[in-house]
């Protein structure tokens, strides 16, 4: 498991697309936490005491689709190019290379959040100050943000790896990924109306809470928590079948 | 040894491999041969556990995915272009290394024997086929594995590759490893094997050594040419030896050249010609394969 483990980690650290989308993810939570959170303030945001944490959940909310497609090119570019023969002879349990592959993108996905949650509100903060605005006393339920976020990055990072075992597609994948959270749900709305939030990736906003329309739903973070969760542990465990089943190409 | 016991698989319908069984030695370079679409791909997916089919293929009397580390028992190369093209060689190989449990010092060694040492820090995205199958062989080689299971690996090598590559996968199998490899380049193959498994439309034409495959497939003949043809017909209609007419000389089929040489001698003309045509193994795979081509090409109309 050790040697697959490590593998994963050397094939997500060996290619160039991974340090594009981490490079771009940086420059996005300087713009955002900077610029947009602190230095753009609007006069009624300075006067939102929760402001500071807001911005860390807005970032988090928008980072994670990055790690979501970095989780889905690890997965796709081994049936692209083919490499999955390699991968699967060389070990001998497809269950410990998938595990492999849900452990890598899971400490990415944690990692990333983890930046993103904690480094937007600190530069949100300088931005502020370096414009001469004056932000309101911030009050921070950090036991809150710490759980919703990482939930959040990781169920949507998760999200992403499970598309992409099911689909293998690339492109496919990558497609699907951002149209289902969006144009999916966003059409579904339209028919099921307050009932949107019981759809997975709405769950998962409502969870987090970044101060969308959904969050006025009735459903409790815990609740919606539990709801995609549901929706990732069904589709996982599809995607997990055919993973060990499907044939390798 | 490597035992594929009742290998099967089906698309839809269509049945690719079907109720194969044959058996690699330790040693020696078994040659695998079909027509395109016979299922020789799919056959080595099947014995590496890729593909989802039925039957068995045990590896030294167990399943690969019964050893702790297979990478030890076999290396494999399926497809020239496995690898991603930005990757450098060398980290697609320190990957390969990383999980097969090779120590990293080996992706430089095997770099070196495929003779790709120079380009290790560039992507392989650029390599053309013939360096491609070398990067391929390279992470074949790896953990220098017991058996190697190699599909086309002579497609788009040089004149010099190929040399290369026979006389190092005959010593490789002399080292008491097994060689599994398929090939249409079937001059090469002949050089290459001591035994042949064919299939054709995925079911098992021969599987048994390369010389008993060739000679028990096609006739050896001679052919002789002498100066007074038609006395020489005479002489051998007269002692009943059946003979072809054909390009100014005669084939006598199934024949040895001191018995044609005796009989010209008897029948006192002179030989201008006489030579023994060998059977190829081009002809036997052409005569076993026959009916069995997936596909077949015509010729242009002039």
């Amino acid at each position: 498991m050790t040697n697959e483990l490590k593998a994963e980690f050397k094939k997500v650290f060996t290619i160039r697309s991974t340090y594009i989308i981490l490079g771009l993810m940086l420059i996005l939570v300087i713009f955002f936490g900077f610029y947009v959170g602190g230095w753009h303030s609007q006069k009624l945001d300075l006067l939102d005491p929760y402001r500071l944490q807001t911005i860390a959940k807005q970032a988090i909310s928008f980072l994670s689709v990055f790690s979501a497609i970095l989780a889905v090119l690890l997965f796709t570019h081994e049936f692209r190019y083919n490499t999955i023969s390699y991968t699967l002879t060389l070990s001998n349990s497809r269950q410990k290379v998938l595990l492999a592959k849900v452990i890598t993108v899971g400490v990415i996905a944690l990692v990333a959040t983890a930046v993103a949650g904690s480094l937007t509100p600190l530069l949100a903060n300088w931005g502020i100050h370096a414009n001469h605005l004056h932000l309101v006393t911030q009050h921070f339920y950090y036991l809150d943000l710490l759980w919703r976020g990482l939930v959040f990055g990781l169920g949507y990072t998760m999200a992403g790896l499970v598309i992409a075992a099911l689909i293998r597609n690339q492109i496919g994948a990558i497609v699907a990924l951002l149209l289902i959270p969006t144009t999916v749900e966003g059409l579904l709305s339209i028919w099921l109306k307050s009932n949107t939030v019981y759809l997975p990736f709405s769950a998962l906003h409502t969870m987090l809470g970044a101060g969308t329309d959904i969050q006025k739903a009735s459903l409790a973070p815990i609740d919606a928590m539990y709801v995609f969760l549901g929706y990732l542990a069904f589709s996982g465990a599809i995607a997990w079948y055919l993973f060990i089943k499907r044939d390798a190409n | 040894m490597i035992k594929a016991e009742h290998l099967s698989k089906k698309f839809g319908d269509k049945a690719a491999v079907n109720d194969i069984s044959f058996t690699i030695h330790t040693g020696k370079v078994t040659g695998f041969l079909g027509p395109n679409g016979a299922g020789k791909s799919t056959t080595m997916r099947l014995m590496l556990g890729l593909a989802s089919g039925e039957g068995v293929t045990l590896f030294d009397s167990k399943k690969l995915r019964d050893y702790a580390k297979p990478s030890d028992l076999v290396g494999v190369l399926l497809e020239a272009k496995a690898f991603h093209p930005s990757r450098s060689a060398r980290n697609h190989l320190k990957i390969l290394a990383t999980q097969g449990g090779v120590p990293l010092s080996r992706v430089d060694e095997v770099l070196d024997i495929v003779g790709l040492k120079e380009e290790a820090k560039k992507g392989p995205g650029k390599f053309s086929l013939g360096m491609s199958q070398r990067l391929g062989l390279a992470a074949a080689l790896l953990a220098e594995p017991k058996y190697l299971l190699l599909d086309e690996p002579a497609n788009g090598l040089d004149p010099e590759g190929i040399v290369w590559l026979r006389n190092f996968l005959k010593s490789y199998a002399e080292n008491d490893h097994g060689v599994f490899v398929s090939s249409h380049l079937l001059s090469e193959m002949s050089q290459l094997a001591d035994n042949v498994v064919v299939i054709g439309r995925g079911k098992l034409l021969a599987d048994t050594s390369m010389k008993g495959f060739i000679a028990g497939n096609v006739g050896t003949s001679v052919f002789i040419r002498v100066d007074g043809l038609e006395k020489f017909m005479a002489f051998l209609d007269k002692q009943k030896v059946s003979y072809i007419k054909k390009s100014g000389g005669l084939e006598l089929d199934k024949a040895k050249t001191d018995f044609v040489g005796k009989l010209a001698y008897q029948a006192k003309v002179p030989v201008l010609e006489l030579s023994m045509k060998t059977a190829s193994l081009e002809q036997a795979f052409l005569e076993v394969t026959a009916g069995t081509e997936e596909y077949q090409g015509r010729e242009i109309k002039k």
